[in-house]
């Protein structure tokens, strides 16, 4: 068992609400391909970035390996363990070491809670005493920088900044000590000068404590910084991989080369020549044939339409879905 | 039926490209809006001026009075908002010393909003192009067959295909919806938009194509613009010059690439390091100690000193006035020399904080 999270040909149909000629089985029944045959690795104290515009799957990934959905089909194995099938009680163990952050810090909070009372709620369901729920607490909202600890457990959502909701919010995820995390655009909501210190807490927690991080973002700035390798997504699937640095030096699928083109540089010094930003994302109810980026694609042929591109190894051990990439 | 001229001056000469010569000028300017506990000081003392055709940044964090800023120049306030001091100088007429019927004149024929929003600027209910049809007429009286053609030649300009004036908003991707926006502001031909946030809903692909969008007007049209963001990298890609808020105040104003390459203020400083960037050697990151002031009770002196790594005695009694830095920029730093003087150890002293 050398990976800390293994998924195959990971699926997620969602069928299409409100039509009502397929809710009862007359005519075609419409489908959101939202994750479409997906298959990666995290390695054991590793940071994996995924990443993707809206609409491209990678949050529904998230959900499905903390299996917050079910999947439609394919294997996440954690542990040496496919929890894919688990019930809702056979999860309750597997949650103690897999734990997700969620992007919104406003939404994620209850505001009837004081800090207290929301941080230390995953240890009730393990039964903790009050007196080592207290103490562990203590100890997790001091190690999310909320110092005094004591001063911030009586407080209320309302009473804090974003930055500290959202601190808030990783000590609930943080106080089972949990070995992979499941990190989703956990700073995308905050400002930019908090953003940093968040981002080098989880890498102080990967770097000491060994913590495995899946790194959800849009953002491929906050991506390069946090993680070694990337996963870029495109309407359900996976079309390239590899080292960061890598990819984001020479990006080989076309997909990858826009996105990285479209990201804003504040440097002059990094101004590059522009690459053409072409179309928009299609339905993922209907998505395109064969590769579903040929019609934005600048090197799309007859064949991109037919038939569909399997990941290939490529330079640098990277994979990339392009028939034309190399 | 034609906008008739304000203050004596005939709105239709003002069109004339004059580039260079001031078409805003805002002096001091204070915007306070009451809440339970007192008066916020959103906008307090803003002093700027932008010429013909320039585009200029504003930046600054949720809560900096950025947003405030952008409305209060349109005299667009919040009902428990209240302009306490300062002038809006738009060629040569103070809208703050106007009449709301004669700011009603002026707004979208001769500067236009575009809002973060689109999604929700446009009616749900109506065409796209019937809506942007009907604010063509209702501020220029154009016939309907010439204010249709107007929306198909705006549909163009921004890259929407005509066709698409016949769709409904939910229709529209958010790419789209923002474009029609701009369309809409661009509608009566305005010599000024306020751009707020206008792609910070978008993906980053969408933002990129509005972004060069936004550029090709700007060279095309000659349009004077004041963009609004959080993001500092979106502003350098389209402004000529930067200002940097904070708490309330400007704390920065440069030429984009000076203040990317050499800023001034330790905000600033801070703020160009606090996130990652794609290109590049990668970086440490700065994050800046501690958060943005209460504005019922902003800190005395500089705003910035109880955050600051450089702060002094004096940076907490004494409010730093704009000090000349090069070509026409300024910081409001009391060390703003001693920061250049120091170069990369000015850094060195940030990144230990930070």
């Amino acid at each position: 068992m050398d990976h800390a999270l293994e998924v195959k040909d990971l699926r997620k149909h969602y069928p299409v609400r409100g039509s009502l000629l397929g809710s009862i089985g007359v005519g075609e029944r419409r489908v959101v391909h939202a994750v479409d045959g997906v298959s990666f690795a995290v390695a054991h104290g590793e940071i994996l970035g995924l990443v993707g515009e809206s609409g491209c799957g990678k949050t529904t990934t998230g959900k499905l390996v903390t299996r917050l959905e079910a999947p439609t089909s394919g294997s996440i194995v954690f542990q040496g363990r496919d929890i894919a099938g688990l019930s809702r009680s056979q999860l309750r163990t597997v949650r103690q070491h897999l734990q997700i952050i969620f992007q919104d810090p406003y939404d994620s909070l209850d505001p009837r809670y004081t800090v207290e009372m929301t941080v230390q709620e995953p240890l009730l369901a393990q039964r903790v005493d009050a007196a080592e729920r207290r103490r562990r607490v203590e100890e997790t909202l001091d190690m999310v920088e909320l110092r005094p600890a004591r001063m911030f457990m009586s407080r209320y959502p309302h009473e804090l900044s974003g930055g500290q909701r959202q601190r808030v919010a990783i000590a609930r995820a943080m106080i089972v000590r949990p070995t992979f995390v499941i990190a989703d655009e956990p700073v995308s909501m905050l400002d930019v000068s908090i953003r940093a210190g968040l981002l080098t807490l989880m890498r102080k927690w990967n770097r000491e404590l060994g913590v495995s991080f899946l790194f959800i973002t849009h953002d491929l700035g906050v991506a390069r910084y946090m993680s070694t390798r990337i996963v870029v997504m495109y309407l359900g699937k996976i079309v390239e991989t590899g080292e960061t640095e890598a990819i984001i030096g020479r990006p080989l699928h076309p997909y990858t080369q826009m996105l990285i083109a479209a990201v804003p540089d504040p440097d002059p010094r990094n101004r590059r020549a522009e690459q053409e930003l072409r179309g928009e994302v299609a339905s993922a109810i209907d998505p395109p044939s064969g590769c579903r980026f040929h019609p934005r694609c600048p090197l799309a042929a007859a064949i991109c339409a037919d038939k569909e591109p399997a990941l290939r190894q490529l330079r640098d051990g990277r994979l990339a879905a392009c028939h034309f990439a190399e | 039926m034609k906008s008739p001229p304000v203050h004596g001056k005939a709105a239709p000469a003002a069109r004339e490209p004059r580039s260079g010569t001031t078409l805003l000028e805002v002096r001091d300017l204070a915007m306070h809006f009451q809440v339970g506990s007192g008066w916020v000081r959103a906008v307090d003392g803003v002093s700027f001026e932008l010429r013909r055709g320039e585009t200029m940044g504003i930046v600054g964090e949720s809560g900096s009075g950025k947003t405030s800023l952008g409305y209060a120049m349109l005299r667009l306030l919040p009902a428990n908002g209240r302009i306490l001091r300062g002038s809006i100088v738009f060629d040569g007429v103070d809208l703050v010393q106007l009449s709301e019927p004669e700011l009603r004149r002026l707004r979208w024929t001769r500067f236009a909003m575009i809002f973060q929003n689109a999604m929700s600027a446009l009616n749900p209910v109506f065409r796209v192009g019937d809506q942007i049809v009907d604010a063509v007429r209702h501020h220029t009286g154009v016939s309907r067959i010439a204010a249709r053609e107007r929306a198909a030649d705006l549909f163009q300009l921004v890259g929407l295909s005509r066709t698409r004036l016949r769709g409904y908003p939910h229709e529209f991707s958010g790419g789209m919806k923002q474009r029609a926006m701009i369309a809409l502001a661009l509608s009566c031909k305005p010599d000024l938009v306020i751009a707020d946030e206008p792609t910070t809903a978008l993906d980053v692909v969408a933002q990129g194509q509005v972004l060069r969008q936004i550029k090709d007007l700007q060279r095309d049209l000659g349009l004077a613009m004041i963009f609004i963001s959080h993001d500092i990298s979106v502003v350098a890609e389209i402004c000529r010059n930067v200002a940097v808020m904070y708490a309330g105040e400007l704390v920065e104003y440069a030429p984009t690439e000076q203040l990317l390459t050499e800023p001034r203020h330790p905000y600033t400083m801070a703020l160009l390091r606090s996130f990652p960037s794609v290109r590049g050697p990668l970086k440490t990151l700065l994050s800046v100690p501690g958060s943005p002031p209460d504005l019922v009770r902003p800190p005395s002196g500089c705003r910035f000193h109880p955050r600051c790594p450089f702060a002094q005695p004096i940076c907490s009694e004494v409010s730093p006035p704009p000090i000349p830095t090069v070509d026409g920029g300024w910081a409001r730093c009391h060390f703003t020399e001693e920061i250049r003087r120091r170069g990369s150890d000015a850094i060195d002293v940030l990144e230990k904080v930070g």
